[in-house]
């Protein structure tokens, strides 16, 4: 009878552990995205948010639509004084005081799409007069471009994103996804009932 | 209670092997990725370029992620490695006079960047292993260094300037732009012509070439943060897309030897693509 009863226990004991098992294994998995309309909008705000820096790149650093996309708030402050210094040089030392995640993006992008509009003028000039671009007109593109070098446009798709976690609390939400290149963590706010980036900080770099 | 015992004896094993199964099979599969781990690509890592994989790529048969992967743009040129690095620039020790002309030995920057993907040599600048150090332009200099650009000295430590220094107990000291990645792209912005092409597409590089990279996920937003440099055209060795003919590039942190050249590459990072001449002016 004792040895029922002790096979028994050892049994039960082994599926408690197997039902543990399976239920870390799941979270471990990290899917834990609500399906409600606030969860969809904040994942719809994230992929837009994709689409309009190549938008930005593309059209020689339009950054008016980044106001619906991202928001100034004190989520995100300043890496170091290179990027206040950046953003001072590319909108204005008042607005680099009170810059947040939207100044950072206006700023960058705004370089970068300066500098890849003066850099397709410049290449076709050249390509007419059959000719490489020159050094002297790089440095052109650089010094009226706030000194930064037009870098290439990405080729493909925008990537696909893989939604981890999405936690809702009132007005304010943290999105957890991994967009191939890295796992990532955005917080947004609610304005105006509108998810806005507040801030994104890469959490694991796959390179 | 003992009908249940019964039944738990006949069922908990299959439940216990379908579990121990499943973790064997994710197991194996992580080793497949692992840096170093042999993978089941074919012997020969230099195929010529009549592959059926690069038809399915101009074909965009080749699929990643649901996306078709990205087509070369040009029949790509392959580069047989054979020659050992064995070769060092030597032209910072001669006196004007006796300089010969600067050639850019792309067999021996490749296969540096090969020796050295996932290790670090002993005397020359390191800054650090794992994934979250910040050797990716010093291995990018050194590879270039070895494939022939000679060093710049300037004592200014503009941007100008482009060199290491490594005592006899290999105690080392380099230039920002050795090892800086903004810096690097600003130097060799400025070299733009003389030592370096500014390029607008990958497929426009050859082996020896690199790119610099200002990526989206970086703590740092709006300067260039990263570096990889480009083998020429095989097999990938590690990452994804295995027998696969593809272009390939090595990288310093996290270290990777010979994968796609935009692999973990996100749809937000910048790119600035950078041909070396074959015989710089300088």
């Amino acid at each position: 009878m004792n040895k029922k009863l002790i096979a028994t226990a050892f049994f039960f004991i082994i599926l408690m552990i197997s039902i543990v098992y399976l239920g870390i294994t799941r979270a471990r998995a990290g899917i834990n995205v609500p399906n409600t309309q606030d969860s969809q909008e904040i994942q719809e705000v994230i992929h837009h948010s994709y689409t309009v820096f190549r938008g930005a790149l593309r059209n020689g650093g339009d950054v008016s639509e980044f106001q619906y996309v991202f928001i100034n708030t004190p989520d995100y402050s300043y890496e170091n004084d290179d990027v206040r210094s950046f953003v001072s040089l590319v909108l204005g030392t008042e607005q680099a005081k009170n810059g947040g995640y939207l100044t950072v993006m206006q700023a960058k992008y705004i370089a970068y799409g300066c500098a890849i509009r003066l850099f397709k003028e410049t290449e076709k000039i050249a390509k007419k007069e059959n000719r490489e671009v020159t050094p002297d007109e790089f440095k052109f593109i650089q010094d009226n471009c706030y000194g930064v070098f037009p870098p290439s446009l990405s080729e493909g798709a925008p990537p696909k994103l893989e939604f981890k976690i999405i936690d809702i609390e009132g007005d304010r939400a943290t999105a957890r996804y991994d967009d191939g290149a890295a796992l990532l963590e955005a917080t947004l706010v609610r304005e105006n009932g509108r998810w806005l980036i507040a801030n994104i900080k890469p959490i694991e770099i796959h390179f | 209670m003992i009908r249940i015992t019964r039944v738990l004896c006949f069922v908990l094993p299959f439940f216990l092997a379908a579990i121990i199964g499943s973790n064997a099979q994710s197991t194996f599969a992580q080793h497949q990725n692992k840096p170093g781990t042999p993978t089941s690509t074919p012997s020969d890592p230099y195929p010529g370029p009549d592959s059926q994989n690069l038809d399915a790529i101009i074909n965009n048969e080749v699929v990643v992620n649901g996306t078709p992967y990205p087509y070369p743009l040009q029949e790509p040129e392959v580069i047989p490695i054979t020659t050992p690095a064995t070769s060092y620039p030597y032209h910072s020790y001669l006196p004007l006079i006796f300089k010969p002309p600067i050639v850019y030995n792309r067999a021996n920057a490749v296969s540096w960047a090969d020796q050295w993907a996932h290790g670090r040599p002993s005397c020359f600048p390191n800054y650090g292993t794992g994934s979250n150090c910040n050797d990716c332009t010093n291995y990018l200099s050194q590879v270039l260094y070895v494939g022939g650009l000679p060093t710049l000295f300037n004592p200014a430590w503009d941007t100008s300037a482009w060199w290491y220094w490594c005592d006899e107990f290999c105690v080392c000291t380099n230039s920002n732009t050795w090892s800086a990645t903004d810096w690097m792209n600003t130097h060799v912005s400025q070299l733009q012509g003389i030592r370096y092409d500014y390029k607008t597409s990958a497929y426009d590089l050859n082996a020896g070439d690199f790119m610099i990279l200002d990526l989206y996920s970086s703590p740092v937003h709006g300067i260039p943060n990263h570096a990889r440099i480009f083998v020429g055209w095989g097999y990938p060795q590690e990452g994804d897309m295995f027998g696969n003919y593809l272009l390939l590039a090595n990288q310093h942190c996290t270290d990777r030897y010979r994968v796609r050249w935009d692999y973990n590459l996100g749809g937000s990072d910048l790119r600035w693509f950078w041909h070396v001449r074959d015989l710089p002016s300088r």
